[in-house]
């Protein structure tokens, strides 16, 4: 069999507007890193394909707008998620305090079998700026957020100075591996496809 | 709804479909039956050909059909790697037998040939981004497009990539992103012009949600490596611009305008300020500008914040100027731009400047100003949103500056003239705590004038103040009254100056706010005058201590410690002669003018304390006799014309005795003239036994002590025209003689209408009060109260008292024991005196 799958594993990461999604994401997969900040438009992945033991897996993560403004099509890519990152950025209560949103709406609009286990990991990110002197959240707060939550990952990161990067997607990927996968089955009938696809209506030209 | 229901279940069919397809597809692959699996894809995409679905439900779709795409992919990777070349395959997906899902497989196997380096990176991006205009439905064509720059992204020629070079650079990749938003905005433009009229409303939506497909390209550009700001202000941004003024839609303009300011780095927006805002005037005049500039402006603003050398940078752009000119030409161009949005720019203006240039006060007045201008003639309409929005532009100068400094902008009071009533008044009462929470001295005349314009309805009346009852305006008066105590002028001229200009103001006002504010006016006055008084002192004795160090030499050094703190009254006098000279005789007038003012509110009992006062200050701090004379004059006037309750009268009457007998100024004849005046009030108070007790008082007024010695700290005031302390003990002994008749007079009136039963002994404690007072006389040497006189009172009432004994009440009773008590201590202290005194 020479197409056998190459298992792939999509990871979402939500979180507040400039906590740094983007800037986590290039530097993992990318290892670049831009200052600078750009508002994300609509959601869009990168791939990196990594060893886990010894299995080779594909992961596409999914950064996404923290603007609301440029959410405009919906989440529909929650869909067959396997792990769900959450980032904060460490010298932004608000953006910390809105974790409990952006994790009970990915649950309500991803709707995991088990919303209970579903894995999630925490970043803290921005642990570099203003050398910790601006941070307002503190990592035993985070910590125990995390813990109440069911003990979800944490890390405390750094995209601009690659701190903890890749340990933390390490973490991501063998608790997405862990994840079982919500394949639907589809299991064939005997009704001929071509039969089936010329009874339903198409309104299309092209 | 029944709509939305028969549009949920053909996604659910064509989901299921894409479904079955893709188990084909991917069975096919197992088998490694390319045709097959070729086929299954191909009806698999094809149910994206729908134009059934909104664009939310169409995105679901799409996101399963992308991800099962990603396995044919990793598929045909493999099959190249199998050594099937991808001309082969390129041949293959082309037998798809409709356009949509025959692009889709290009747009795959396209990219896949620029991975493996068969051709130029350019060169097939630019045919995949010719070839999807095969597709023209708006909602198809935007997905597919959208499904193309996905693709290849990481597969643009961009700087450092290894696609660039020979296979272009970045600005190819610039160039097929531009193409590739252009021809997307305007597939999403013609949407509008598509179907009834009547749909408009749902159309809008839809297209609001398919912004992002739209806006994603502005990401990517955004996201290229070899992106510089000479590329960026050269090149994509004129051309973003054109497309986006030229599409004349507003939803697009409005969208994308955001998109730009939002997706692109604060360095590029600093340095290509001017485009940007030379593009507003030109988009439709639906487009919201104020939420674009505002956006603009916020987020330079945060930008400042994070990077203080962007202050710098801003200042030599004229950032704020630029901004200040196109908010007026904004709303010059769109005459009918709401009130709330005309101050959602300004606000945001107010922002930015307090933000980034919070030194720049002239920034602020700049803003009110041009606020003000904008809103002339419309106002605000009513609009409770554009209200909110002015009140929280007038409170951003307030939160981070003391009140005085923003008592500076001139502008301030016209723009908040323009809030309702209610929310001028809060406004200003909030310039009012203000004031007194930073403990703020209002020092100087322009300032004093300035704040009464802040706070003018406070001040002033309006018709719809009706509502309000006397509690509320006390509570309001109270702190205009708080604030006045604000009022504090480096000289005493000066603080009169101030003082007169506080009074022009609040003279405005209603009788009912006039009698909470005019009683700290008046004691501010007071509070002035010796001020006055003091600074004259210091001046005279400045000068006296000026002689001698003339006459003695060895003074000098001594003298020079006494004229370093004496310098700066000296210097505020001087000041003071300069303009507003201002002496205590003048200012002792004012004082009688606000008195009588208050009287007229009216409140009598206020204004006649307040002219007693005065007329102690006259006498003991000023040394003024006619106008001593005077204050008791009116005060007289008051009390016979204005004082109507009887209850009223005989405080009224005990505080004129009291602050006349505290008066030395007076002679002889002035004296007898109030005096008598006194008595005569007593005689015709409505009780016996006030009567009595005015009596008593007023004969205090024939026997003074000396004045009181300073308190301490205080430098003892030597008063010019001070009289010694009067001692006419015959006087006295006239005055207590009258209070015995009226006595008597009530033992008489009592026997005659005596009923029996209680209440029958009220004169007994009079008589217990004259002893007490005989005893004071007593004491004090008067030389017609003799032991004997005393003894002959205290036998009299002796014989009263156990006459009525069963009528005692207890008061009088314990009273009268105590007197006794009293007599028993003076009789030990002072055997020889007291020794013929028996009770």
């Amino acid at each position: 069999m020479a197409t056998k799958k190459r298992k792939l594993l999509k990871v979402i990461i939500l979180g507040d507007s400039g906590v740094g999604k983007t800037s986590l994401m290039n530097q993992y997969v990318q290892k670049k890193f831009s200052k600078e900040y750009k508002a994300t438009i609509g959601a869009d992945f990168l791939t990196k394909e990594i060893q886990i033991d010894d299995k080779l897996v594909t992961m596409q993560i999914w950064d996404t707008a923290g603007q609301e403004r440029f959410q405009s099509l919906g989440v529909a890519f929650y869909r067959g998620a396997d792990c769900c990152v959450l980032v904060y950025d460490v010298n932004s209560t608000k953006s910390f305090e809105s974790l409990d949103t952006w994790r009970d709406e990915f649950l309500i609009q991803a709707q995991p079998r088990d919303p209970e286990n579903f894995p999630f990991v925490v970043l803290g990110n921005k642990i570099d700026e203003d050398e910790g002197k601006g941070r307002q959240v503190s990592e035993k707060k985070a910590k125990a957020w995390c813990g109440a939550k069911g003990n979800i990952p944490h890390y405390e990161t750094s995209a601009k100075e690659d701190v903890n990067v890749e340990p933390a997607f390490g973490c991501i990927a063998r608790h997405a591996l862990r994840n079982e996968p919500e394949e639907e089955f589809y299991v064939p009938d005997t009704l001929d496809m071509n039969t089936v696809q010329q009874q339903r209506k198409t309104s299309s030209c092209c | 709804m029944e709509q939305d229901a028969e549009a949920a279940q053909f996604l659910k069919e064509a989901s299921l479909s894409v479904k079955k397809n893709a188990y084909f597809m991917r069975k096919a692959m197992d088998e490694d039956n390319l045709r097959e699996a070729l086929r299954y894809s191909a009806a698999m995409l094809g149910e994206l050909r729908t134009s059934f679905l909104s664009p939310q439900r169409y995105y679901e779709l799409y996101m399963q059909v992308f991800d099962e795409l990603g396995n044919l992919e990793a598929y045909f990777a493999d099959e190249q790697s199998k050594g099937r070349t991808l001309a082969e395959l390129y041949e293959l997906v082309q037998h798809a037998g409709n356009v949509l899902p025959r692009l889709y497989l290009m747009v795959a196997v396209g990219c896949l040939y620029i991975k493996a380096g068969g051709a130029r990176s350019s060169d097939i991006l630019k045919d995949l981004v010719e070839m999807t205009k095969g597709v023209q439905h708006p909602t198809r064509g935007l997905f597919l497009r959208a499904y193309l720059c996905q693709r290849s992204r990481g597969l643009l020629p961009d700087t450092g990539s290894p696609y660039a070079g020979e296979g272009g650079d970045i600005h190819d990749a610039v160039d097929f992103l531009l193409t590739n938003f252009m021809e997307m905005n305007k597939l999403w433009v013609r949407m509008q012009h598509q179907g009834a009229p009547r749909d408009r409303e749902r159309r809008e939506k839809e297209r609001q949600q398919l912004q992002d497909l739209v806006g994603k390209n502005l990401t990517y550009i955004s996201q290229l490596d070899g992106l510089t700001f000479e590329l960026y202000a050269g090149s994509v941004l004129p051309r973003l611009l054109e497309q986006v003024v030229s599409c004349k839609d507003e939803l697009a303009q409005q969208y994308l305008m955001q998109a730009v300011i939002q997706g692109f780095p604060d360095a590029f927006h600093l340095a290509s300020l001017d485009a940007l805002l030379s593009a507003l005037p030109e988009l439709q005049s639906g487009v919201k500008l104020h939420a674009v500039m505002a956006s603009l402006m916020d987020r330079l603003a945060r930008y400042a914040a994070s990077d203080p050398s962007v202050v710098g940078q801003l200042l030599e752009r004229h950032a704020f100027e630029k901004f200040v000119e196109s908010i007026s030409k904004v709303a010059e161009l769109h005459g009918d731009i709401p009130a709330v949005s005309l101050v959602e720019m300004y606000a945001a203006l107010m922002r930015f400047t307090e933000g980034v240039h919070p030194d720049k006060l002239e920034n602020v007045n700049r803003v009110l100003g041009a606020c003000q201008r904008g809103l002339a003639g419309k106002g605000l309409g009513g609009d409770a949103k554009a209200e909110k929005q002015l009140v929280a532009l007038l409170s951003m100068p307030l939160g981070s500056r003391d009140a005085v400094t923003v008592l500076s902008l001139d502008q301030y009071p016209p723009l908040m003239g323009l809030l309702s009533r209610r929310t001028h008044k809060d406004m200003a009462l909030k310039v009012v705590t203000t004031t007194l929470a930073q403990g703020t001295c209002v020092s100087s005349l322009e300032s004093v004038e300035m704040l009464f314009k802040f706070i003018a309805p406070l001040v002033q009346e309006a018709e719809d103040d009706d509502d309000m009852d006397e509690e509320d305006i006390e509570e309001e008066q109270v702190m205009v009254a708080r604030m006045l105590h604000q009022l504090t002028a480096p000289t005493p001229g000066l603080q009169f100056a101030i003082l007169r200009a506080a009074r022009a103001h609040l003279e405005l006002g209603s009788p009912a706010r006039l009698k909470h504010t005019y009683p700290a006016l008046a004691f501010c006055g007071l509070k002035a005058l010796r001020r006055l008084n003091a600074a004259q002192q210091q001046q005279q004795s400045g000068a006296a201590a000026d002689a001698d160090a003339s006459a003695d030499a060895n003074g000098a050094e001594k003298d020079a410690e006494r004229a370093a703190p004496a310098a700066a009254p000296a210097a505020a006098a001087a000041a003071d002669a300069a303009g507003d000279a201002v002496d205590a005789e003048s200012a002792l007038q004012w004082l009688l003018d606000v008195a009588l003012q208050l009287a007229e509110v009216p409140a009598p009992m206020q204004a006649l304390r307040l002219l007693l006062v005065c007329a102690h200050v006259a006498s003991e701090e000023a040394g003024l006799e006619m106008l001593a004379y005077e204050f008791f004059e009116q005060a007289f006037t008051l009390y016979e014309e204005s004082v109507a309750d009887s209850r009223h009268k005989v405080t009224a009457l005990q505080a004129i005795v009291g602050t006349l007998h505290r008066c030395y100024v007076f002679s002889a004849d002035n004296r007898d003239a109030l005096t008598q005046s006194v008595t005569s009030y007593a005689a015709k108070l409505l009780k016996r036994a006030d009567q009595c007790r005015a009596a008593c008082a007023a004969s205090h007024l024939a026997w003074q002590e000396p004045p009181a010695a300073a308190a301490d700290g205080e430098v003892a005031v030597a008063v010019p025209g001070r009289q010694p302390p009067v001692r006419d003990a015959q006087k006295v002994m006239a005055g207590l003689k009258r209070a015995l008749k009226v006595v008597a007079a009530a033992k008489q009136q009592r026997a005659a209408t005596a009923r029996g039963g209680k209440g029958g002994a009220q004169h007994l404690p009079l008589y217990v009060e004259i002893v007490n007072h005989y005893l004071y006389y007593l004491a004090r040497g008067v030389e017609s109260m003799s032991v004997g006189v005393v003894q002959q009172l205290l036998e009299l009432v002796g014989s009263e008292l156990s006459q009525y004994d069963a009528d005692l009440d207890a008061e009088t009773r314990s009273y009268w024991q105590a007197t006794q008590r009293h007599i028993q201590c003076l009789k030990a202290a002072d055997p020889d005196k007291y020794a013929g005194l028996n009770a």
